[in-house]
């Protein structure tokens, strides 16, 4: 417990009639790469929002750094380090690329202040700015810096959700179903940046993901939720094995890869609606 | 006790009337999803019917509630529906809540021009020997006041009968859920909505005619006070139940008139408190029922397969016309000052000096609405605040304007900070309607209070002077409310350009992401929301030292209602936006009034401004942008086409590149134009 960096105990969460958590508990330590999968409607998104306080838990607590968290709102967590994309993209609509980095990038460092902008000296700095085109150049969008976001497309404001997250130098990444939509080039981009940010800051990555292959690649420790319950957690390879979680999430070994497909596809038809 | 009895039982029949329009209000909201603030219009339209069949043509009484109540409400119902709002079903709340508001300004004032608007004194009952009274003990009631409960209690039975058992009554149940999924299950969603927009028409008729009697002429005034009381009791029903909304409206018939008849005689409490109760009541709901914000906030589940809106002029704007406008500008500017302290009549410049004090105002619009994504109904308010604080100042202390106006701005921007508190659990409707709710209660409570409005005798305000410059003068005060306006101008543009409004920005674009990012969402409300009612407070000011007095019924809530109406028309994003909403209500209103007295009819045209600017809001349906925003990217885009035309005989290559998306209907989707760097989402406009 101690030695972890964000832990959730014993959450639990129902919405009206549908229990979507009991008593989970899940950690994640510095510089771990955790995953966690799970069949559609699990409760992996749930789980999440618990976390950050998007949705209050019922009972349950979470603690970062060993500090009890759960008093703490949405914007507060995140200025403890905490970056994160969206299943289904929330991006700041209106807004160009360049200005999603750079709103941030000060929200985690010294903030707006109104009598800055009045005196004409709270733009964003020569620092925050290059700061802005190192991650344009990371997630591959230096060319869409002054587009507006309605003009990007899935893959793209995918990569942006997550150029948004790492600019502010998370020290934990929580990644959901960041390559549902995506084509191949696309999530190959995705992973490299997500490799090459874990390699420059260490920082911890939790992953929600359908395409187990993705997750491999990624993750050491991997956790199985279904209907709201962890039913195995463990290395990756030895979760992979279970005999239980393959009959209730993965079916046999070879039809692993296809669910993914058919979930990927799945996913991307209902974002494009 | 037994007078607390005597005092309730006329707060029984009114309080039913109350329901019968709420049970209206919640039927249109729940099948249509807008929340209609013009049912308070239709009320008085139904009420006007009424009496001009029945008074001026001799009408007998079922002759003329034929007409008014089932043929003429329904109509305007059911047209309504057809003409706006079946079309912006999928809009933003905000959008249908600014048609609504334009109906409820622009019906009464298309009536004006229909009739006249001639006193109309002792409304007739509907119902025949209504002031017989029976008694009961040490009891009265009047046969009206009976008449006028069975009737409620008929019609709330027959409502919940028809939803439970009829067909129609199931398709709207159904509506209530999703239209959309309702017209994939092959039943018509237009019919179920017109038939439902026909009946709570049907309703807000037959409460404006049975309403009626009990004020002493026929004024839209009194229907909006109508509106609101029938808003708290829909939200004591949270919204949804029919026999909840009913007690509901009873309820507050009952505290109203309780209140009443306790309150001391004459006093500020008793005459501001009474018409302001039930809004004390909705805004107390709105705070302590979490759920009800909730319900206020009805989306169709697919409404999101519809288009987002066109972008504002600025995001398509061409380097070529920014060139003229860079050097065009400052000459036109030059050419107006000049023109202002010359040769234009000193009236003129007068009524101009106006126009820059409202542009003032409506630059609070600007920053909470176009930047901070909120909707307040009380920035007239704000003004009030600004002024009074003004005129008192140089009253009691001295002072000068031009210091009264800063301390106004402060306090106003402080009064802000108490109303956005609870505005940040609000949002939405919820919060137009408790600033709505706080306008009524500065206007009837705060107001009159000698220390602040000085009730009907207002406040004086004198010109200020600095050092030996005096600014007592038309043109010189002129050219100091210019000053004003060009401080106040800078500000916001600053601020938008600034950290802030990239900040506002993304609030706007997505709270969740925004906070998700780590920016506190609630301060930067609170933020917008004193710097909008500190802007609103120096335009009070500066309105207040232009016309040398002023009084709280210069800063009622109907202009509240009028100022979103006119900045939305022109333009809520963009500074530009607000300095013509200012300089065109004052301008229209001034030429309007030159319209002879004779012929008699020609004079209904004089107040005619407001009406022109609702339909400018009506034209929101199809241009989210604002009307004059809408022009101009068009004209942008057309001038663009024919600049390249130009240009392409001139060079191909050249031509060529400049044409590249530019004139395309999709110019805003791409990035045609390079930004400076550092340039914010809306930033390219000024
Ligand atoms: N806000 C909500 N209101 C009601 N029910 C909800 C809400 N959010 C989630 N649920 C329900 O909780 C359960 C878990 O949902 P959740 O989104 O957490 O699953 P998930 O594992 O993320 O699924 P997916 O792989 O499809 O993203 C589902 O049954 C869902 O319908
Ligand atoms: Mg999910």
């Amino acid at each position: 417990m101690v030695d972890a960096l964000f832990a959730g105990e014993q959450l639990s969460k129902r919405f009206g009639g549908v229990v979507a958590l009991t008593e989970t508990s899940l950690e994640v330590r510095s510089a771990e790469a955790v995953g966690l999968v799970g069949p559609n409607g699990a409760g992996k998104t749930t789980l999440f929002n618990c976390l950050l306080g998007v949705v209050r838990p019922d009972s349950g607590s979470v603690y970062f750094d060993g500090r009890r968290i759960d008093g703490l709102k949405l914007h507060q967590r995140a200025r403890l380090g905490i970056g994160r994309t969206f299943q289904r993209l929330e991006l700041f609509s209106g807004m160009t690329v360049l200005d999603h980095l750079l709103v941030a990038k000060r929200a985690r460092g010294s903030g707006a202040r109104m009598w800055r902008d009045l005196l004409g000296i709270g733009g964003p700095s020569r620092e925050e700015m290059d700061d802005a085109d190192r991650v344009l150049e990371l997630v591959g969008l230096s060319g869409y810096a002054h587009s507006m976001v309605e003009s990007l497309s899935l893959g793209h404001g995918r990569l942006l959700e997550l150029g948004r997250a790492i600019i502010g130098r998370p020290r934990l990444l929580m990644l959901d179903e960041p390559s549902s939509g995506l084509d191949s080039a696309e999530t190959a981009v995705l992973v490299d940046v997500v490799r090459k940010v874990r390699a420059e800051t260490g920082a911890a990555l939790l992953l929600v993901e359908h395409d187990l292959d993705m997750v491999s690649v990624l993750v050491d420790r991997l956790y199985v939720l279904d209907f709201g319950k962890l039913i195995a957690d463990g290395p990756i390879d030895q979760v992979l094995a279970d005999e239980a979680v393959r009959t209730a999430y993965l079916g046999t070994a070879s039809v692993a890869g296809e669910n993914s497909a058919v979930a990927g596809a799945e996913a991307a038809g209902v974002d494009e609606l | 006790m037994s007078t607390f009895i005597t005092y309730l039982i006329p707060g029984v029949p009114v309080g039913c009337v109350y329901a019968l329009m709420a049970v209206g209000l919640v039927l249109c909201y729940k099948t249509s999803g807008v929340f209609n603030l013009a049912f308070g219009a239709q009320a008085y339209v139904s009420a006007l019917v009424f009496y001009l069949t029945v008074e001026s043509l001799g009408w007998p009484i079922w002759a003329g509630a034929l007409v008014a109540i089932v043929l003429v409400s329904p109509a305007i119902g059911v047209g309504l529906d057809r003409l706006l709002f079946r079309h912006i079903r999928a809009a933003p709340s905000l959008v249908k809540l600014v048609v609504a508001l334009a109906l409820l300004i622009g019906i009464p004032t298309t009536m004006k021009l229909l009739f006249g608007s001639a006193t109309r004194l002792n409304p007739p009952s509907i119902i025949a020997n209504a002031n017989v009274v029976y008694h009961f003990g040490s009891y009265y009631v009047s046969r009206g006041d009976v008449v006028t409960v069975l009737v409620t209690l008929v019609v709330v039975a027959a409502l919940g009968i028809l939803f439970r058992y009829s067909e129609i009554g199931l398709h709207m149940r159904a509506a209530v859920e999703s239209p959309r999924m309702l017209q994939l299950s092959g039943i018509s969603a237009e019919r179920v909505g017109a038939f439902s927009w026909g009946l709570s028409s049907f309703l807000a008729g037959l409460a404006g005619v049975l309403l009626a009697p009990l004020f002493s002429r026929v004024s839209s005034l009194d229907f909006t006070t109508l509106l609101v009381s029938a808003i708290a009791a829909a939200a004591l029903g949270s919204l949804t139940s029919l026999p909840l909304t009913l007690v509901g409206g009873i309820v507050l018939g009952i505290g109203q008139a309780v209140l009443t008849g306790y309150l001391p005689l004459n006093s500020v409490l008793a005459t501001g408190l009474r018409p302001a109760f039930p809004f004390v009541v909705l805004v107390v709901l709105l705070l302590v029922m979490p759920g009800l914000r909730g319900a206020m906030e009805v989306t169709d589940p697919l409404s999101g397969c519809d288009p987002p809106p066109p972008p504002l002029a600025a995001s398509v704007r061409d380097p070529r016309l920014d060139r003229v406008a860079r050097i065009g500008f400052p000459i036109f500017l030059a050419v107006f000052v000049i023109s202002a302290l010359t040769w234009v009549p000193s009236f003129w410049v007068f009524i101009l000096t106006q126009g820059l004090a409202f542009s003032i105002m409506f630059l609070s619009i600007t920053v909470l609405t176009g930047m901070g994504g909120q909707i307040s109904l009380c920035q007239a308010a704000f003004a009030g605040f600004g002024a009074f604080t003004a005129g008192q100042l140089a009253m009691h202390l001295g002072l000068s304007v031009i210091v009264g106006a800063l301390v106004g701005g402060v306090i106003a921007a402080a009064v802000g900070v108490l109303v956005a508190i609870p505005a940040l659990r609000l949002g939405g409707i919820a919060l137009a309607l408790a600033t709505l709710a706080f306008s009524l209660l500065a206007d009837n409570v705060l107001f009159p209070l000698g220390w602040l409005g000085n009730g009907a005798t207002g406040v004086t305000v004198p010109r200020p002077a600095i050092g030996p410059i005096s600014f007592a003068g038309t043109r010189a005060f002129f050219l100091l409310a210019l000053v004003a306006l060009a401080i106040c101008s800078t500000i916001v543009i600053m601020v938008r350009r600034g950290m802030t409004g990239r900040y506002l920005a993304a609030i706007r674009g997505s709270e969740l992401a925004a906070s998700t990012v780590g920016i506190n969402v609630a301060k930067q409300k609170v933020i917008v929301f004193a710097l909008s009612a500190g802007l609103a407070g120096v335009g009070g000011a500066v309105y207040a030292s232009t016309q040398g007095s002023v009084s709280p019924t210069d800063f009622n809530y109907f202009f509240s209602l009028v100022f979103v109406v006119l900045v939305v028309t022109t333009g809520v994003k963009t500074v530009e936006g607000a300095i013509n909403a200012g300089m065109a209500y004052v301008i229209l209103a001034q030429l309007l009034s030159y319209i002879p007295d004779h012929p008699a009819w020609l004079q209904r045209f004089s107040g005619i401004e407001i009406l022109l600017f609702a339909l400018g809001a009506l034209g929101y349906v199809i241009h989210p942008e604002g009307v004059v925003e809408f022009q101009k990217r068009f004209w942008t885009e057309r001038i663009a086409r024919m600049l390249d035309r130009f240009g392409s005989e001139e060079g191909e290559a050249e031509g060529k590149d400049a044409s590249d998306g530019l004139g395309s209907p999709v110019a805003g989707m791409f990035p045609a134009v390079p930004r400076a760097p550092g340039g914010s989402g809306d930033a390219g406009g000024w």
